[in-house]
C-alpha cells in the first residue's frame, strides 16, 4: 500500500475494512442486477467526497484495463452482453471495494485491533509484519552486495541462488528475529493473558465514519431491495 | 518423553513468524503480475506463489514446532490480504485450520519432519478447490469455465501445484536443518 494513495483523513479502520467486505459481497451478489453498475458508482463518488481521491482515481486505470481483458473473454466465451456485464460488475466491485484499504495507514488498523483489545500476539503479529516490509528490501540488497563482492555469480544457477543468497538472506532473518524478540520483550511486550498494554496513538471514531458506513449500508440495502 | 500436543506460543515465536509472513507475502507480490492469466490458465497464481510459500511456511514450522505456528503464519497473511483480496483472507484461514487439525490429529503437532512436510504439501493444492468453489457461488462464469475448458490443462498444474510446494517444502526443511546444524537456528 502506497503512501501517496493514503488519504489525509482516514476513516475508522474497522469500519472501513467493513465497508470493503459489504461492497465485495453485495457488489458480486447483484453483479447481474441493472443497476449494479449504478450501486458501484455511487460507493466510488462516496469514497471520493471522504477524502480518499487519490486511490478513487488510482484504481480507474486498473479497472479499466482488467474489465477490457476479463469481459472480452467473457464476451468471446459467451457472446451474451448480460453476462459480460456482470464480468464487468463483478470486476468493478472488486477494485472499488478495496479503495479504503489502499487508502489507509495499516499501522492505524494495528493501533485500532489494540484499543479494541484484540489478541496481543495478531496485534504485535501485524505490527511487525508491516514493519519488515522495508527492512527485507534492505538485507536483501545487502546479500546481493556480499555476493557480488566474493564474485558468487549469477542468481540464476540454483546451486548459487541457494548457498549464497536464500541461505545467507534465511540466517539474516534467523538472526534479526532473535534480536527483535528480544527487544519487544525489554520493552515489556508480553503474550500473556491479562497483561496490561496502553496504545501510543488511539484511533477515534469520528461522526463522519458513521455517516459514511451508514451511507454505505444503505446503498446496499437499497441495491438489494430494487 | 511423550512431547505435549499443545505448548504455549512465546513473544520470540510469534516475532519469527511475523517475518516469515512478511517474507512470504513480499515475495509473493509477484502474483499481480499473472492475474489477468487467471481467466486463461487454471491455477496459475498458485503456481507462481507456491515455491514461496512452502519455503518460508516450513522454514516456519522448523522452527516453531508448536500447534498454531501455521494458523498464525496464515491469519497474519490473510489480514493483508484482506483489504486487497477477501477470497485469500478466508481461504487461509479455512486452509490454515484445517491443516492445524489435520497436524494434531495425524501427526500430534508439528514434532516430526514429516508433520511439516505434509501439512505444507497440502497448503497451496488446498486453496485450488477452495478457489473453485468461491468462483462457482458467485458465479464468475469465465473463470469457472477456465477449469473445465481445458481439463489437461487443469490437470498440469494441478500437479505443478503440488510439485512445486513439494519443492518448496523440502527446501524449507533443508534450509531450516543446515542452520540448525549451524546453530543459527534453534528449535
Amino acid at each position: 500500500m502506497s503512501e501517496k494513495l493514503q488519504a489525509r483523513r482516514q476513516l475508522y479502520p474497522l469500519l472501513g475494512i467493513l465497508s470493503t467486505v459489504i461492497t465485495m459481497v453485495f457488489g458480486l451478489i447483484t453483479a447481474k442486477s441493472d443497476v449494479c453498475l449504478a450501486y458501484l458508482a455511487a460507493i466510488w463518488l462516496l469514497l471520493l467526497l471522504f477524502g480518499y481521491w487519490r486511490a478513487c482515481l488510482a484504481v480507474l486505470p486498473a479497472a479499466a484495463g482488467m474489465c477490457a481483458f476479463l469481459a472480452g473473454i467473457t464476451y468471446a466465451v459467451s457472446r451474451d452482453v448480460p453476462s459480460t456485464l456482470a464480468a464487468v460488475n463483478r470486476i468493478l466491485s472488486v477494485c472499488i471495494a478495496v479503495i479504503p484499504g489502499l487508502g489507509m495507514q495499516p499501522v492505524n488498523l494495528v493501533r485500532n485491533f489494540s484499543a479494541l483489545k484484540m489478541p496481543r500476539m495478531l496485534t504485535l503479529g501485524m505490527m511487525i509484519t508491516l514493519n519488515f516490509f522495508p527492512l527485507l528490501g534492505l538485507e536483501v540488497a545487502r546479500v546481493r552486495e556480499a555476493m557480488k563482492t566474493r564474485g558468487a555469480g549469477s542468481l540464476l544457477q540454483p546451486r548459487v541462488f541457494y548457498r549464497a543468497f536464500l541461505l545467507p538472506l534465511v540466517v539474516r532473518l534467523v538472526n534479526i528475529s532473535d534480536t527483535l524478540s528480544l527487544s519487544v520483550e525489554t520493552r515489556g511486550f508480553s503474550a500473556e493473558k491479562g497483561a496490561a498494554y496502553s496504545v501510543y496513538k488511539t484511533v477515534r471514531m469520528h461522526p463522519a465514519d458513521l455517516v459514511y458506513f451508514g451511507a454505505v449500508l444503505l446503498l446496499s440495502i437499497w441495491v438489494v431491495i430494487v | 518423553m511423550k512431547q505435549p500436543i499443545f505448548e504455549k506460543l512465546k513473544i520470540k515465536d510469534i516475532v519469527f513468524l511475523a517475518i516469515m509472513a512478511a517474507v512470504t507475502l513480499c515475495t509473493c507480490a509477484v502474483m499481480p503480475l499473472v492475474a489477468s492469466l487467471q481467466t486463461m490458465v487454471f491455477g496459475i497464481a498458485q503456481v507462481v506463489t507456491s515455491l514461496q510459500i512452502s519455503v518460508f511456511f516450513s522454514i516456519g514450522l522448523m522452527k516453531v514446532r508448536k500447534v498454531g505456528s501455521l494458523l498464525i503464519l496464515s491469519v497474519l497473511m490473510g489480514l493483508f490480504e484482506l483489504m486487497m483480496a477477501p477470497a485469500m483472507f478466508f481461504s487461509n484461514i479455512i486452509i490454515g485450520l484445517f491443516l492445524e487439525l489435520f497436524a494434531i490429529i495425524v501427526f500430534r503437532g508439528y514434532h516430526s519432519d514429516r508433520a511439516v512436510f505434509f501439512t505444507v504439501l497440502l497448503f497451496n493444492p488446498l486453496s485450488l478447490p477452495f478457489n473453485v468453489l468461491y468462483n462457482y457461488l458467485f458465479g464468475r462464469e469465465a473463470m469457472v469455465a477456465v477449469l473445465t475448458a481445458t481439463p489437461w490443462l487443469t490437470v498440469v498444474m494441478t500437479l505443478a501445484v503440488i510439485a512445486i510446494t513439494a519443492l518448496g517444502a523440502f527446501l524449507g526443511i533443508k534450509i531450516s536443518k543446515e542452520l540448525q546444524k549451524s546453530g543459527v537456528m534453534k528449535k
